[in-house]
């Protein structure tokens, strides 16, 4: 048995079924909104089940309820261009991104914001039929700043890239479907043994073979998609120091409608 | 087993498009079924937002037609999937050519034109089975929704299924939920 199981904290649980790793958002009280520390302990917990020989393919989850509603809104505050491309959440997106085991997001209710991009960086996604798409940032003023304006792209088209990116639209699972978001659609309730049994499949594989077939799937994500994210990260620094973010923040946590500027 | 009561949503006639979509989608949250009636004399308006609601909840909508029907009328029992039309429900409306794709997605072609080129669409709907006649439509449509709570969601979900997912991935999300009938059940 792993054992990663001690590393497992109040906001991010692991469990290992067979050869597969299922690692789960327990932050239910705020809908999985990704924290600081949220976003560490997943990333850590994330880079021991690549390190793990007996993990061959990780199931990433937050129950059946809700995905994650997004980065806390006080991750995104405060911060200027110079601190934004350092901070421990760019950090940590990255990280979760680059890990090399196949990984299968299992969706149900929101998935949005650094959420969504959370779940786009993986190799495939169950979705529940409550599951709910969205890159809502564009609403607070800024951008997506983990992969939210180039991960919708390679599997939906530069329309549904530009649609998530600019109007903040949300998708539900069949849309969702219907336009290569999500791989599979299933009942809520299905949802857990679906995904499990879509990542048992895939730890049934030679690791070494489904390791590298993601590798090769990943190449076009190498140097035009890292030069790309990091244009991502840049812009979104400079605009989460702006006026108009501060405002979109403000009025958010007001519940009012933001009054931007353009400055 | 007692009759659950429905989630009832009474329209008013003059109320816009906004206030509409509203209601209503405080409504579609409520599991099994929800009953839409009241006054559906109102011209169809800007219902982007209310036609995609009622096309895509997970509740059952059920409409109770009396009196006047108007194109905003006309449009809810074509989105309705059941559909009960008082003796005394009329006609009134105009327009029905901005019903031409929702007919075709609810009807399917040939009910589409029958209905929408019949000088009265309510009898042409009952004519093809999509509504019933009542004396008491919401009376019938209330005992309906009590029938139909405990399966419509799981109803509304695998229509949906079967409208967006590809065909074999339709038959695979019924046998996810008749799997997880099965474990309930034993």
């Amino acid at each position: 048995m792993s054992s990663i199981h001690s590393h497992s904290g109040n906001l991010v649980r692991f469990d290992q079924r067979g050869a597969v790793g299922v690692v789960t958002l327990c932050r239910l009280d705020a809908r999985n909104a990704l924290s600081v520390p949220m976003l560490e302990q997943l990333a850590r917990i994330m880079a021991l089940c690549d390190a793990a020989r007996d993990v061959r393919c990780i199931v990433l989850t937050g129950g059946d309820t809700v995905f994650s509603a997004g980065a806390d809104i006080d991750v995104l505050s405060g911060h200027t261009a110079a601190t934004y491309p350092d901070s421990v959440n760019r950090r940590a997106f990255d990280a979760i991104r680059a890990i090399r085991t196949p990984v299968v997001a299992a969706v149900a209710g929101y998935c949005l914001g650094g959420g969504c991009e959370i779940a786009l960086g993986c190799d495939l996604i169950v979705a529940s039929d409550t599951a709910q798409f969205s890159q809502p940032e564009i609403n607070l003023g800024f951008i997506p700043g983990a992969g939210g304006t180039q991960l919708w792209a390679p599997r939906a088209g530069q329309g549904a890239q530009a649609r998530a990116a600019l109007t903040g639209d949300m998708l539900d699972a069949f849309a969702a479907r219907r336009a290569g978001i999500a791989d599979i659609v299933v009942p809520t309730a299905a949802l857990a043994a679906a995904s499990l049994e879509l990542a048992q499949q895939i730890a049934a594989k030679a690791p070494l073979a489904t390791r590298a077939a993601k590798a090769a799937m990943r190449a076009p994500w190498g140097a035009p998609l890292n030069a790309a994210l990091e244009q991502e990260v840049a812009l979104m620094s400079g605009l989460l120091a702006s006026a108009d973010a501060g405002e979109g923040i403000a009025a958010f946590l007001e519940k009012r409608k933001p009054r931007f500027e353009g400055r | 087993m007692g009759e659950a009561a429905p989630n009832v949503i009474e329209i008013d006639g003059a109320a816009e498009d906004a206030a509409l979509t509203a209601a209503l989608r405080k409504g579609a949250r409520a599991a099994g079924c929800v009953l839409i009636a009241g006054d559906l004399s109102a011209g169809l308006g800007a219902p982007d937002g209310w036609i995609a609601l009622l096309s895509d909840m997970s509740a059952l909508p059920i409409v109770a037609a009396a009196g006047s029907v108007g194109t905003r009328g006309l449009a809810l029992i074509l989105l309705a999937d059941v559909a009960v039309i008082g003796a005394d429900a009329a006609w009134v409306g105009a327009d029905v050519a901005a019903l031409a794709e929702l007919a075709v997605l609810r009807l399917g072609a040939l009910n589409a034109r029958r209905v929408l080129l019949a000088a009265d669409p309510l009898s042409e709907l009952c004519a093809i089975g999509h509504a019933t006649r009542a004396d008491a439509p919401l009376d019938t449509a209330r005992s309906r929704a009590a029938a139909l709570a405990p399966t419509g969601q799981r109803l509304r979900q695998g229509w949906r299924a079967a409208r967006d997912l590809p065909a074999g991935e339709a038959l695979t999300y019924a046998g996810w939920f008749n799997s997880i009938s099965t474990k309930e059940a034993s």
